[in-house]
C-alpha cells in the first residue's frame, strides 16, 4: 500500500516536473531561425510579386500564415542599412510597379556580401503586401542561402 | 542676349526648385514598441514601415504590416499576431494624418522643428482621432520625423486577459523614427 502510494507521488512528482519544463521551454523558446529551416516554398521574386498583386488574401493564407519559410531567388536592386544595423536587400520584378522588400537578420548582416544587380537567393519569413508607395512584398528575418 | 535669357532662365528655375517643397518617401521606417512591468520587458521592432510626407501640404501617411513586427520570444510573438492584433484578420495598422503647425517647419533650411500631428490612427480594424507631439529634423535634403506616444489596447478593442494584465503595461510606448528621402 505504502508502495503504491509513493509510485502514484513518484509519478505525479515527474509529470509535474516534465509540464514546467515544457512550459519553461515554449515560453523562452526564441522566434524561427529561418537560416537552418527547410524552405516551404521556392520562388522567384517575380513570382511571388505576381501573386500578391493579383490576390492578396490568397497568397497571405498561403505565404504568410504559420511563418512559412520562403526561398526567394531575384536580382538585387539595391541595398540599404538600417539604424539597427540591419540590412535591406530591395529584389526587382521585373516592372517598375513594385518590388520586394528583404531584410536580413543582424548577424546575417554583418556577414553579407550584396552587389547590386547580381542574383541573390534568401531564405526568411513573408510579412505581407505593402501598399502605401508602391506595391511591396515584405520579408524579414532572412538569410542569404546563396550568392 | 540669348545667353543671358537661357542663363537667367536656368537661374529661375533652380530658384524655384530650391523653394518648392518636394514630396518624400521612406520604406524603412521604424517603429517599436515597448512595455515594461516589474514582471516582464517586451520590445518589438519593424523597420520595414512604408511612410509619406508632402511637405507643401503637410500630410503624412504610414502603412505598418502587423506581422513585420520582431519579437525575441515566439510565444510572445504568436500572442501578439494571434489573440491581440489578430494579423490574419487585420493585417495593416495606418495612420494618415495632418502636421497641424506647418508654418513653423521650414523644409529648406536644416534645424529640428517641434511639430503636431493630428490624424486617424487604424489598429485592429478600430479607428482613433489622436493629436501627437513630434520633433521633424530637416538634415542635407533628408527628413527624420520622431515622434513617441501611448496607445492603450482597449482603446483599439484589443482584449488583454487578466492572467497576463500585469505583465504588459498600459498605455504601451510606441515610438516612430523615419528616415525620408525626397521622390524622384
Amino acid at each position: 500500500m505504502k508502495k503504491k502510494l509513493l509510485i502514484i507521488t513518484g509519478v505525479i512528482v515527474a509529470l509535474a516536473v516534465i509540464g514546467a519544463g515544457i512550459g519553461l521551454y515554449l515560453f523562452f523558446k526564441p522566434t524561427k531561425d529561418f537560416a537552418k529551416s527547410k524552405a516551404d516554398f521556392t520562388v522567384t521574386a517575380q513570382q511571388l510579386f505576381t501573386e500578391f498583386s493579383k490576390n492578396e488574401t490568397a497568397s497571405s493564407a498561403k505565404y504568410v500564415s504559420n511563418d512559412k519559410t520562403i526561398e526567394l531567388t531575384g536580382i538585387v536592386q539595391s541595398v540599404t542599412d538600417n539604424s539597427d544595423s540591419t540590412k535591406t536587400i530591395i529584389l526587382a520584378v521585373g516592372t517598375p510597379d513594385g518590388d520586394i522588400s528583404c531584410t536580413l537578420t543582424k548577424e546575417q548582416s554583418a556577414t553579407a556580401k550584396i552587389t547590386e544587380n547580381k542574383t541573390i537567393t534568401l531564405k526568411g519569413q513573408c510579412t505581407g503586401l505593402q501598399e502605401l508607395i508602391a506595391k511591396e512584398v515584405i520579408l524579414i528575418r532572412c538569410a542569404i542561402a546563396q550568392e | 542676349m540669348k545667353r543671358i535669357i537661357a542663363s537667367t532662365v536656368i537661374l529661375m528655375t533652380m530658384s524655384l526648385a530650391g523653394f518648392s517643397q518636394p514630396k518624400y518617401l521612406s520604406r524603412a521606417g521604424h517603429i517599436w514598441f515597448y512595455s515594461k512591468t516589474p514582471m516582464e520587458t517586451i520590445e518589438a521592432h519593424n523597420n520595414q514601415v512604408a511612410c509619406f510626407l508632402d511637405a507643401s501640404k503637410g500630410t503624412i501617411a504610414f502603412e505598418v504590416l502587423n506581422k513585420s513586427f520582431k519579437f525575441e520570444r515566439a510565444l510572445m510573438e504568436e500572442h501578439f499576431n494571434e489573440n491581440y492584433v489578430e494579423s490574419a484578420k487585420f493585417p495593416k495598422a495606418t495612420f494618415k494624418g495632418q502636421i497641424t503647425n506647418l508654418k513653423d517647419i521650414n523644409f529648406t533650411k536644416d534645424g529640428i522643428y517641434n511639430a503636431i500631428i493630428e490624424g486617424d490612427l487604424s489598429i485592429h480594424g478600430v479607428t482613433k482621432h489622436i493629436t501627437q507631439k513630434g520633433t521633424i529634423e530637416v538634415a542635407k535634403g533628408k527628413i527624420i520625423a520622431k515622434a513617441k506616444f501611448g496607445v492603450k489596447p482597449e482603446d483599439y478593442n484589443i482584449i488583454i486577459p487578466a492572467l497576463v494584465k500585469e505583465k504588459i503595461a498600459n498605455p504601451l510606448d510606441v515610438s516612430v523614427d523615419i528616415t525620408f528621402d525626397p521622390m524622384k
